[in-house]
């Protein structure tokens, strides 16, 4: 099934195919109102069969600023991002990337970014330790979610640039996923994607072997799509006429009851309540649900003197989330209390620096 | 009997006074409950506090009134706000749920006497012997690192030496660091570069030759 971009009444669609470029294969970014991309977000380990963890579309407008905080377009909760870590700008050619000022920096295919740097099919942009690989054409023939997530374009697509469709649906040409999330590597882990973005020159680079993404790792918020207040009207008026009427009814009962009903003083530490009086709400706290815990992999006799070196060097530069990471490592057996200790100290500092 | 009930409620609520429902919890600095522990107001034993830390009652008073709450306080530990406590009897209602009568709540935090605090040092040498007041509490492993927990008063100094009598090509010496133990659990870094030292070869001179002068 693709997923079709609505079109004016009018049928004058307004929207920009790019042309493939000569060297490489195009990511197609479909511009319709404000349109550019979608983004899909994966989490979770590419080798393992178990089904993503989570998985959402996201619509793209001209710019994106992805970060931890709520400010952020794209909000990803990770300790490694910035409130507002990194913007993806399209610019009518070519998508760019820029670093706002973030604590862990942003990375273009490992090589940091310093001014707007364009980003192009197999680029892989690190967010802290958030990867985001932008894939060509074709590189993920097997993926379940590839018609879910694919970028489409309308019938008013040139046809110099349309495709042929693999399923057959719609007429509709299938286009790729534009960018993938995956978590980043544990060193020493059974299981490790890091062929996934790692670039292998980097593989012993300190922090690729110290960066984790582990439960904490979630997709918090998912943008809203706008709301057509008018459409809504047009398209649904009898629903919206009776649906205020009732509520125009309700809110009318409820203050005729407390009208009937003058409030009760009650003794807050009382066990019993009087009779007939409602018993109080159960209030549920709001939580984050159970996250999958990842297995941290302890640290062997022969390799702790390496990882408390690299644990003491990280928390003296002020890397606290990569010093955690092996902190754990060092701590997972429970022998080590001067590691358990560092792991409850740099955790409670995270809770405290929270807002 | 009734009016004379409600004159009664009515004479003592006009001047404020009446039963006011307290909560006071009785908690260390880090979240951990005191359970068990009697809690006193203006002197007079009111309750002990519950599993939770909290105990919940009601307190005689006007409205306004300064009441001092008190603790006998548990071995090892110390208030942690040097300013008397007490709390003011107040009538509070939850407006959001149905005018409910709400407690005066009040917090007693503790803070311990002693704390434990991570030494990390980084001294790039193995085998070195890492002493606190003269104690060894660790030595280098191979990497040259160590670490160790140390048990102190917050607000004490710390000071921590590297032991290089055994080495005495390192230089410096027998270096140390000194710390102000904080009010919190905190990590203290030792960073210390260490140079090799080469004697200068002495230079032997030859006897002059010693023998006739030559005209």
């Amino acid at each position: 099934m693709s997923r079709k971009i609505p079109q004016p009444e009018d049928g004058a669609t307004r929207q920009t195919v790019l042309p493939d470029a000569p060297d490489e294969k195009s990511t197609r970014m479909v511009e319709d109102s404000g349109v550019m991309a979608q983004l899909k977000a994966r989490f979770g380990d590419r080798d393992s069969s178990a089904p993503e963890e989570a998985l959402s579309l996201y619509t793209l407008p001209d710019t994106v600023v992805v970060g931890r905080g709520s400010a952020a377009d794209w909000q990803l909760e990770d300790d490694s991002l910035s409130r507002k870590h990194a913007q993806f700008r399209w610019n009518g050619r070519e998508l760019t990337v820029e670093d706002l000022g973030s604590a862990n920096g942003t990375k273009v295919n490992g090589k940091g970014v310093v001014r707007p740097e364009p980003v192009r099919p197999g680029d892989q942009v690190q967010l802290g330790t958030v990867v985001i690989r932008f894939e060509p054409r074709g590189s993920s023939p097997a993926d379940p979610d590839a018609q879910a997530t694919r970028l489409v374009e309308t019938p008013a697509a040139r046809p110099q640039d349309r495709e042929v469709d693999n399923d057959g649906d719609d007429g509709l040409a299938p286009l790729q996923p534009v960018a993938t999330v995956v978590k980043a590597p544990v060193a020493g882990a059974p299981k490790s994607n890091a062929q996934v973005f790692r670039p292998p020159q980097s593989a012993a680079r300190p922090d690729e072997v110290t960066a984790t993404w582990d439960a904490s790792a979630v997709l918090v918020k998912q943008k809203e799509p706008s709301l057509d207040v008018r459409g809504l009207w047009h398209t649904h008026r009898r629903v919206l006429v009776l649906g205020g009427a009732a509520a125009w009814i309700a809110i009318l009962l409820i203050v005729w009851t407390s009208l009937e009903k003058p409030p009760v003083e009650e003794d807050p530490f009382a066990t019993q309540r009087p009779a007939g009086d409602k018993p109080a709400p159960v209030v549920t706290p709001l939580s984050t649900p159970a996250l999958p815990t990842v297995a941290v992999v302890p640290a062997s006799p022969a390799e702790r003197p390496q990882l408390l070196a690299q644990a003491v060097a990280a928390y003296e530069q002020g890397r606290l989330v990569d010093s955690l990471g092996i902190w754990r490592r060092l701590a997972a057996d429970g022998s080590d209390a001067g590691a358990v200790y560092m792991v409850k100290l740099i955790e409670s500092r995270q809770k405290q620096d929270q807002p | 009997m009734r009016l004379v009930l409600a004159l009664a409620l009515l004479s003592a609520c006009s001047d404020g006074s009446g039963r006011f429902p307290v909560s006071i919890s009785v908690v260390a600095d880090d979240g951990t409950p005191f359970s068990d522990m009697p809690v006193n107001f203006n002197n007079t034993v009111g309750g002990r506090t519950g599993a939770d830390g909290k105990l919940r009652t009601h307190v005689l008073g006007k409205e306004g009134q300064k009441i001092a709450v008190s603790i006998a306080m548990p071995k090892g530990y110390k208030q942690s706000s040097t300013a008397a406590s007490s709390l003011v009897l107040r009538h509070l209602v939850d407006t959001t749920d149905n005018g409910r009568t709400l407690p005066v709540e009040h917090t007693i935090k503790l803070s311990p006497l002693v704390r434990q605090y991570a030494v990390l040092v980084r001294a790039g040498q193995p085998g070195l012997p890492v002493e606190a007041f003269g104690a060894e509490q660790a030595v280098t492993n191979s990497e040259g690192v160590a670490m160790f927990l140390y048990t102190g008063t917050p607000g004490d100094e710390l000071q921590i030496k590297l032991a290089t009598t055994a080495h005495p090509e390192l230089r410096p010496q027998n270096p140390s660091s000194s710390f102000v133990l904080g009010q919190k659990p905190d990590a203290y870094v030792v960073k210390e570069h260490f140079t090799i030292y080469k004697a200068p070869v002495k230079k032997v001179h030859k006897p002059a030759h010693v023998g006739p002068k030559k005209l």
